[in-house]
């Protein structure tokens, strides 16, 4: 699995700090401030979208694996259907944004791959929790849900942009990763 | 807080205990040994050495059980307004929250620092959790008036691509436990609860 996933050692190293970096910003989230209080912007999914051109689709699907296992861990979710909705959301978002980056990176921008990341999650987790949890009474709470979704995958888009252009260590980092 | 029984049992066994566990947890039916079941987790939590939210279990029990209500199933225990409280509902909806928290106590309780596991994937773990400590420890540097730039800084200082910090090694090995009180208690418990449960409720 190794020599079929990864390049090099620094590919390794670097997938596995965003694999860290991504929990780490689940836990400062609290830090953003938000338009709404019980909104999550998911800032943790930012290291998915940095990996973004820089890695392989098979090496940001482990990097998803490791987020979500790492999460579920860190936040004591892991036995849990919220594990299941979180893995299940961000799959989900991460294919979605990886299609999207191969397709459209033409035309769009961190923005708009952020938001159809977060748009797709959040109707998969409306349809598992339909399913599992809450029934079909569920419905009554998409709309509010997706222009959440739409809200906060603006939101992070917009950070994800201005750090890529602003940050000086994402520069040396891609730089870095396409020298090989 | 310090954990209390760690003392009593290795992380990688406490692991997988809770995975032995969470099937007889997930199969019983009656309100009242999962409610017991939960109880005993949360308890198992605190002594674990994590604080329970309180906030978060009332507003998980309330919401769950809230949609479960929407469709009125059974005998109805009372009306408010245009909220209908009908038993089977009420009852469904307390099971599968009591359900959720515990299962979230369990992996709280279970999940703790040192775990390591076989092989690559445990090598990933061990490193991803590793670069996770070292942004933990420097989080402090963190500005919210200047989020952006304090995470370049931090982030400078913390991972250069080209000096890798940790070096990869496939060889992990496990911790062996002391003792197998701790694992057989929470059979007996768990599976002892899921035969009670299906013999006598």
């Amino acid at each position: 699995m190794k020599s079929l996933m990864l390049r090099s050692d620094k590919h390794l190293q670097s997938l596995l700090f965003l694999a860290g970096l991504s929990l780490f910003l689940s836990v400062m989230e609290y830090l953003i401030p938000k338009p709404l209080p019980f909104m999550r912007l998911g800032i943790a999914n930012i290291p998915i979208i940095l990996a973004l051109g820089l890695f392989s689709w098979r090496e940001i699907m482990l990097l998803v694996l490791l987020k979500v296992l790492g999460q579920a861990m860190v936040n004591g979710t892991l036995a849990s259907y919220i594990f299941l909705f979180s893995l299940a959301g961000t799959l989900t978002s991460s294919l979605v944004m990886i299609i999207s980056w191969y397709f459209l990176k033409r035309w769009i921008s961190a923005v708009g791959i952020s938001i159809l990341g977060a748009m797709s999650s959040n109707l998969m987790q409306l349809l598992l929790s339909i399913f599992l949890v809450f029934g079909k009474n569920a419905r009554y709470i998409a709309p509010l849900f997706l222009v959440t979704g739409f809200v906060s995958g603006f939101i992070m888009g917009l950070f994800c942009n201005q750090f890529i252009h602003s940050s000086v260590w994402y520069k040396k980092f891609r730089q870095s990763l396409y020298e090989g | 807080m310090k954990d209390r029984i760690d003392f009593l049992v290795s992380p990688q066994l406490r692991f997988y205990t809770a995975a032995i566990v969470i099937p007889a947890f997930l199969l019983i039916d009656s309100l009242l040994v999962k409610g017991f079941m939960t109880v005993f987790l949360a308890g198992l939590v605190i002594v674990s050495g994590k604080t329970i939210r309180f906030l978060f279990l009332i507003l998980m029990i309330s919401t769950i059980t809230f949609f479960q209500l929407l469709t009125p199933r059974g005998e109805v225990l009372l009306v408010l307004g245009p909220l209908i409280i009908a038993e089977e509902s009420l009852y469904a909806g307390l099971l599968k929250s009591f359900t959720l928290l515990g299962l979230i106590y369990l992996s709280l309780s279970s999940i703790r620092k040192g775990i390591r596991f076989p092989g690559f994937w445990g090598t990933l773990f061990t490193g991803m959790f590793y670069y996770f400590g070292l942004l933990m420890e420097e989080k402090s540097k963190l500005r919210r008036n200047d989020f952006i730039k304090s995470l370049d800084e931090l982030l400078t200082g913390i991972y250069d691509p080209d000096k890798p910090n940790i070096v990869i090694d496939e060889d992990m090995s496990f911790t062996p436990s002391n003792s197998y009180f701790y694992p057989s208690l929470m059979i007996i418990i768990f599976w002892g609860g899921f035969l009670v449960d299906l013999l006598l409720l």
